[in-house]
């Protein structure tokens, strides 16, 4: 398998990190159960970021990632007298996005635009995107608006369980295990079905990668 | 091109688009909303729910042993099967023929008298007219009872049943005055 998640996952956690991230995490958690909303407040702050992501790259649209954000957090606030702290609660909550988010997209309707290029151009005034951007792919004239445009259709071409893991492990970063975890599934899944969305990719993004 | 070269490139493409953030003060709207979403699922939800999660959040709080909650359950059904069942012998049978006196309801006294029957008139030599009129009960009990309260209480009816005369349509004032000879 050519899957290198060290190499992709450069700021990977150190595990003392995810330990004490944990504690804070089950303090408030606790906190919440007992019936302090601020507590709540706290984890939408702090995982929010890292779910938008998530959903944004599964659905490729920002306002169904606003609403979706709020569906999963609406209903993370009602379950969460059920949750009893087997997992941590980054992956109770990760899974409650991946299954909403899952589901949603089963029932969307085919989209035929996109909203990417309206929402996202300002980050082709980013420095750091541009020079990746140059780094990333041998066609250095490319436009930056054409290669995220193809990017993004590349992602909608895969199957839902193909997007999520790769949304998941590529451009999350996250580990196989943490992957397996959340989804439910075997590692050796989450690695199958990696290899199998990235040879679409490459077929999707050849010009961008010859 | 070598297979991970390729795939270290399309990694390094897939890595573009953590670059796709919403905008500043976004997540800070995100909040808001999400405080308006849960305001409104509070609302919708129904109100025995509401209620079985107050009893839980209740329960919780005051921690107490097996027995105890064995007791207060049992408590409840017996208040339960109490009220329910004296909710049942209350209901009147079929059969049972109860009082019936307040089944029919009297119909209601009417203490005006009718003045055109109780009228009469009479015409004196000069074409004086003189009209005999029995007032209503009321109507000389509330005249005299602002004059003379404590005498009208004293004589109450029998004050009311004094004829009242009238002489060409102009009321004769027949009322006792203060003062006697």
């Amino acid at each position: 398998m050519p899957d290198s998640p060290e190499s992709t996952t450069p700021s990977e956690p150190t595990s003392s990190a995810d330990e004490e991230s944990r504690r804070q995490d089950d303090d408030l958690v606790a906190r919440t159960q007992a019936g302090d909303a601020g507590a709540f407040d706290e984890l939408i702050v702090k995982y929010s970021p890292r779910l938008y992501g998530l959903v944004y790259n599964m659905t490729s649209n920002h306002d169904d990632t606003h609403d979706m954000l709020q569906d999963i957090w609406s209903k993370a606030f009602r379950s969460i007298t059920t949750f009893r702290g087997k997992s941590a609660f980054y992956t109770w909550i990760h899974s409650i996005a991946v299954n909403m988010t899952i589901n949603f997209l089963k029932k969307r309707t085919r989209r035929t635009h996109m909203s990417l290029d309206d929402v996202d151009s300002g980050i082709h005034h980013d420095k750091d995107f541009v020079e990746l951007a140059a780094s990333s792919t041998p066609v250095r004239e490319a436009n930056l608006n054409e290669l995220q445009k193809r990017l993004n259709e590349a992602m909608q071409r895969l199957s839902h369980d193909h997007r999520t893991v790769v949304t998941m492990f590529d451009i999350q970063g996250m580990p196989h295990a943490e992957i397996a975890r959340i989804l439910g599934v075997s590692e050796g899944t989450v690695r199958s079905r990696l290899f199998y969305a990235h040879r679409q990719l490459q077929n999707f993004l050849s010009e961008f990668l010859s | 091109m070598t297979e991970d070269q390729q795939q270290q490139q399309l990694s390094a493409l897939l890595r573009l688009k953590r670059f796709e953030q919403p905008p500043p003060g976004y997540f800070d709207k995100l909040l808001q909303d999400v405080h308006r979403r849960q305001r409104a699922d509070l609302l919708r939800r129904p109100a025995w729910k509401l209620a079985l999660e107050r009893v839980q959040t209740f329960f919780s709080e005051h921690s107490m042993g097996y027995g105890a909650y064995a007791g207060a359950t049992t408590a409840v059904v017996v208040a339960g099967l109490a009220v329910f069942g004296s909710s049942f012998s209350e209901k009147p049978g079929p059969a049972t023929s109860g009082p019936v006196i307040a089944k029919t309801k009297p119909a209601p006294v009417n203490i005006l008298i009718d003045r055109t029957n109780s009228e009469s008139a009479l015409t004196l030599g000069g074409g004086a007219r003189i009209a005999m009129t029995s007032l209503a009960e009321q109507d000389t009990a509330v005249s005299n009872s602002r004059l003379f309260p404590s005498k009208a209480i004293r004589e109450g009816v029998i004050s009311a049943r004094q004829p009242r005369y009238i002489i060409d349509a102009l009321p004769v004032n027949y009322e006792a005055t203060p003062v006697s000879f």
